[in-house]
């Protein structure tokens, strides 16, 4: 066998064991980024057995300045939702992940009008208590025009002005170490109207191009409470 | 000659044919005289050729900039044009922050371009004033020429109704306008409102609450609340007067009753079921039937209509504020499915509020989108109302509102539904103010 087509056929069947989601699916609603690793701040491999049930956790994902929800969530997770973008495309959500699959990440950036997690405020988040405009427990919210979205459904909205879903961040759970990793976004990202909304503030805090960057190798998970310095509870 | 008169008559026939007679609406020919379409009024306006189906969006306001975004978004093959008279948009919202020192709200966070409007959604800004609408050929007239349209949407926004307070007399509605303005159109009067604050010496600032319908129910009572909080941190010997033509403060009353009996005591006198009927410039007083009241220095917010623009097109709905005559869950001038009204010109008793406008705004451009595809119509959509009112500007602290609407077919009405009011002010609702806001901005500007 020549080197060439030998290489190929090696990288081909890392890739595939790597992504055995992809190969196994097919699944064209689930958009595949760089697969990164969730670490704890200081670059350890974060642990699903880590993740504080119900706590709020932060890492940016798919490009280093969109803010993602890492969620342990206590009540039970859907395992496949059927949803549909503002566009009217259907797309699957594949529940949680992890060995009680009660691992979800989603786009912390509100699908209404991009309201978002920075380092000064939180104005998405999770709480495990009903809230004000929530009116029930376990739900995501948005303080700013009262979005509400279910974390155990795919970030479906409840109520509220969204017309989409929060995109959910494909994730894979490892068992043999308990890792996680951020593999690709599902259903429809707000990314490219964030990057024009917010490309001043962005750039300030990410760099003049690094805040369109893609994530490679690992993303450092901080809890939510450490991240903003304001958290919005509505 | 011969040409003119029949086409005005058949376009008088057919709109009266289509509402039924004793419909006073007018005729839907231009009102424009034949020396005014013979000079620049009636030549083309010098604008691009339309690539697609045209659709025209007069107002540049919370309602026009979201639909003309919209429908870009909906279906990119629509020529959309957005005619705006002004020449900047500056926000009503939140201005009440900015004139009474709220180091949270400078005139940049106000402040926005049509320029950046259009360039981003792709869409023509087109500064001109619409003075006509000829909708038999489906012509909008302004003073820099015309454009046809294939589908028009009105979203002009407000008039100010001096005559309902008592004050007809030109010369008095122009001194009204300029000594006292009401502050609920932006631009010069919010400025001005500012520059009244900085300069006030002490004494009577008067407010009024309109009756009816009135553009941005909480605004009078924030406006009272924040000009009271500024007396209290520069130390002015001043005191706010409002005059409410309402019985009861008419949204979040606990909110802001709080404010004033907890914060405000020595600073607001509210006094409730004034309807004003008379404004005395040389004595300063405004007096109802049974009272007169001094000021020394006033925002006099008389009530609203539907702006004048309805009224020039015949388009004005009866027993209304002067607002246009729309099926109430379509939006489409009645008689006229090329025509839409939307925003604080329609008659659906709807809070009159830039989330309301954006929200709806948001379903009207659903609702052209699929007219000009040839679609049908559209199951109605509630508009949503989510309003922050600031009670107190440092710290800055806010009570909000969140409502929809629905339709009650046995009493032929809408009414609030889902209503969630959080009064018990704080400064995490204050923030979110001012998030809520830069939210919008993005909306209607990004």
């Amino acid at each position: 066998m020549k080197r060439r087509s030998f290489v190929a056929v090696c990288t081909t069947a890392t890739a595939l064991a790597a992504h055995p989601r992809a190969f196994a699916a097919a699944d064209a609603t689930i958009v595949p980024h760089e697969r990164v690793r969730l670490t704890d701040p200081q670059g350890v491999p974060l642990k699903s057995a880590a993740l504080v049930p119900d706590l709020n956790y932060v890492f940016h994902y798919p490009f280093k300045s969109t803010p993602c929800l890492l969620l342990n969530l206590s009540v039970a997770v859907e395992a496949s939702v059927q949803l549909a973008t503002e566009k009217g495309d259907a797309y699957t959500w594949p529940g949680g992940v992890g060995p009680g699959r009660s691992v979800v990440a989603y786009s912390a950036i509100c699908a209404h009008l991009l309201s978002h997690i920075d380092k000064q405020n939180a104005f998405i988040s999770y709480l495990a208590n009903a809230g004000d405009i929530a009116g029930k427990p376990n739900m995501i919210s948005c303080c700013a025009h009262g979005a509400v979205y279910n974390p155990a459904r795919g970030a479906a909205v409840v109520t509220g002005p969204p017309p989409q879903p929060l995109a959910a961040i494909a994730l894979d759970h490892d068992p043999a170490d308990d890792a996680l990793y951020a593999t690709g976004v599902i259903g429809s990202d707000r990314f490219h109207d964030f990057f024009k909304s917010f490309k001043r503030e962005l750039r300030k805090e990410f760099g003049r191009t690094g805040y369109k960057e893609q994530v490679r190798d690992h993303a450092p998970v901080t809890p939510l409470s450490e991240y903003s310095q304001e958290i919005f509870k509505c | 000659m011969n040409d003119s008169v029949s086409r005005r008559s058949f376009l008088k026939t057919s709109a009266t044919t289509a509402v039924g007679a004793g419909a006073a609406l007018g005729a839907s020919g231009p009102a424009l005289a034949a020396p005014m379409l013979a000079g620049d009024m009636g030549k083309p306006a010098e604008l691009p050729k339309a690539k697609g189906q045209r659709v025209i969006v007069v107002g540049g306001g919370w309602s026009g900039l979201t639909i003309a975004k919209y429908l870009k978004r909906r279906n990119a093959a629509l020529d959309v044009v957005l005619i705006e008279r002004k020449w900047v948009f500056m926000s009503c919202p939140m201005a009440n922050l900015w004139m009474t020192g709220s180091d949270a709200v400078n005139l940049e966070f106000l402040t926005h371009s049509y320029l950046d409007a259009a360039k981003n959604n792709d869409y023509l800004f087109f500064n001109a004033t619409v003075v006509d609408v000829d909708r038999g050929k489906r012509r909008v007239y302004t003073e820099q020429g015309y454009l046809d349209y294939d589908f028009l949407v009105l979203s002009p926004g407000i008039d100010y109704n001096y005559a309902a307070i008592g004050v007809k007399d030109p010369g008095d509605v122009a001194h009204l306008k300029t000594y006292w303005p009401a502050g609920f159109q932006p631009g010069s009067e919010h400025v001005s409102l500012k520059g009244k604050l900085e300069d006030f010496d002490g004494g009577t600032f008067l407010l009024t609450v309109p009756a009816g319908n009135y553009r941005c129910l909480p605004a009078p009572y924030e406006r009272a609340c924040l000009i009271a909080d500024y007396f209290k941190r520069e130390k002015i010997k001043g005191k706010v007067l409002l005059l409410d033509a309402n019985p009861n403060i008419t949204i979040k009353a606990q909110g802001f009753q709080a404010a004033f009996d907890e914060l405000y005591k020595d600073y607001i006198q509210r006094v409730e079921s004034v309807e004003i009927n008379k404004v005395d410039i040389g004595k300063k007083q405004v007096s109802s039937e049974f009272e007169t009241f001094d000021f020394d220095d006033a925002a006099i917010y008389p009530r609203v209509r539907g702006a004048k623009l309805l009224e020039t097109l015949g388009i004005v709905k009866p027993n209304s504020q002067m607002e246009a005559n729309i099926d109430p869950f379509h939006y489409n001038v009645i008689g006229d499915d090329r025509v839409f009204v939307a925003g604080d010109s329609r008659p659906m008793p709807y809070s009159k509020s830039g989330n309301t406008s954006n929200s709806e705004g948001h379903f009207v451009a659903k609702v052209v989108a699929a007219r000009a595809a040839g679609k049908g119509t559209l199951p109605w959509e509630s508009p949503h109302t989510i309003c922050y009112s600031a009670v107190s500007g440092d710290p800055l602290e806010a009570i909000s509102v969140d409502a929809y609407y629905a339709y009650n077919s046995a009493g032929k009405s809408f009414a609030f539904d889902k209503v969630k009011l959080d009064e018990q002010r704080d400064r995490q609702k204050g923030q979110r103010d001012l998030e809520w806001a830069k939210g919008l901005y993005r909306d209607l500007f990004t």
